[in-house]
């Protein structure tokens, strides 16, 4: 999909423009981490670094080696998740920040054995447990913390 | 795309004037709990908790934004935006504790 959206935080400090390529299909992230993160499901939609502006205070929290988490620091909005290797990583975005993802259909889950029991996502999305998703992505170092 | 550091002095006044507040750590900005001002927390961040397996879901709110992939759990209350808003109505016009 490549129509112009635009999307804000709770307090609106911060503006998040997506012009061009982007992925209208959240996918739901149960690690441990992400839990912790969010408070209990993560969600997020992949959009190319080039189709992405954004204006306004933001900070960053290096969870691993290899990504970072960044939120508003005025009203604690999560903002995207994203690799650390420069400028060229696309963007992880919170689909809650824009109002045009109310209607996207899930498009998949991973570490859905670890779901919380209060967290039961339904439909036929693709879906990968723990152990699936890390055999495929070497690099993670695990996620208990 | 610039880096600031949280101005605390202006996030406390804006949590001043607001009916209720959202806490997340200051370091990762991990969800901790959601409150009505002057309230005791009453709605705190799940994922905190080491093990949540003896937790049971009692009440859904604004299920008008529900997406269809997130199905209602069988035994929970189940409100939506109009009934929460009378609530929050209520609630500052004194009607209720």
């Amino acid at each position: 999909m490549s129509e112009t959206l635009e999307g804000h935080c709770l307090c609106g400090a911060v503006t998040i423009r997506i012009d061009g390529e982007h992925d209208p299909r959240p996918g739901a992230c149960h690690c441990r981490m992400c839990q912790r993160w969010t408070g209990g499901l993560f969600l997020c939609f992949y959009a190319a670094a080039e189709t992405v502006t954004v204006e306004g205070p933001v900070t960053r929290f290096a969870s691993s080696s290899f990504a970072e988490r960044a939120f508003c620091p005025k009203c604690g909005s999560h903002l995207w998740m994203r690799d650390l290797d420069g400028t060229t990583s696309g963007y992880d975005l919170m689909p809650g920040l824009f109002d045009a993802a109310r209607d996207w259909p899930l498009r998949s889950e991973i570490y859905a054995d670890c779901a919380m029991a209060s967290v039961r996502l339904e439909g036929n999305h693709h879906r990968e447990t723990r152990a699936e998703y890390q055999a495929k992505n070497p690099h993670i170092e695990g996620d208990a913390r | 795309m610039t880096i600031y550091d949280t101005n605390w002095a202006e996030a406390e006044a804006a949590r001043r004037a607001w009916m209720a507040e959202r806490a997340v750590c200051s370091a990762c900005d991990a969800t901790l709990y959601w409150r009505m001002r002057g309230r005791k927390p009453r709605s705190i961040a799940v994922a905190l908790l080491d093990d949540p397996s003896g937790l049971k879901v009692t009440e859904e709110i604004f299920v008008d934004y529900r997406p269809g992939w997130l199905p209602p759990f069988e035994d929970a209350t189940q409100s939506t935006e109009a009934k929460e808003m009378e609530k929050l109505r209520k609630f500052q016009a004194g009607e209720t504790q």
